[in-house]
């Protein structure tokens, strides 16, 4: 199986929609945000 | 009908041959085609999982209905792509304990550069927004 990992193209997506997006939209998603970075931050 | 009904149970009678042989003659070059490539298949993944993303992504942007779960929709697509072997990804994260769960989430996030994006989403946009929306 090939792998994505690592995929520029799909963080540039996610980016430029972060940016786009009002973030007080993903609020509601920031405790499980920080929540996977609290393992190896 | 009646003649299904009544007759013997034989699939060569000749109401049912011409049904039987269209099934067969619809079947056969699927049976005979060779299977599809796994890359090919990937690429297919990825192309539909990106047409994804920035349809939701336009979604979130122009509407205010559904945010919630188009933001979780954004997030899930992000990470299980970003992930690579997504498949695996998600098969742990559904497992019912909770441990198995977590270690697969996490695992997921720590090895790829979607690290660098979730710190971008902790610290700039949300913080901007969350100032924006207390003013």
């Amino acid at each position: 199986v090939r792998r994505l990992g690592g995929d520029a193209e799909v963080n540039a997506l996610v980016g430029a929609a972060l940016r786009e997006v009002p973030s007080h939209k993903f609020l509601p998603l920031v405790y499980q945000v920080a929540s996977r970075l609290s393992a190896g931050a | 009908v009646g003649c299904l009904c009544l007759g013997p149970a034989s699939p060569a009678t000749p109401t049912t041959a011409p049904s039987l042989s269209a099934v067969a003659v619809t079947l056969t070059p699927a049976l005979g085609a060779p299977a599809a490539p796994p890359q090919l298949l990937d690429e297919k993944e990825r192309h539909f999982l990106r047409t994804a993303l920035i349809n939701y992504r336009a979604c979130l942007a122009t509407g205010d209905g559904y945010d919630l779960r188009v933001a979780f929709r954004i997030v899930q697509l992000w990470l299980r792509w970003e992930a690579g072997g997504g498949r695996r990804c998600n098969r742990r994260s559904r497992r019912p304990s909770g441990l198995g769960g977590e270690h697969g989430r996490r695992t997921c996030v720590e090895q790829g550069r979607s690290r660098h994006t979730l710190l971008q989403v902790l610290r700039v946009p949300v913080c901007a927004g969350w100032a924006a929306t207390r003013r």
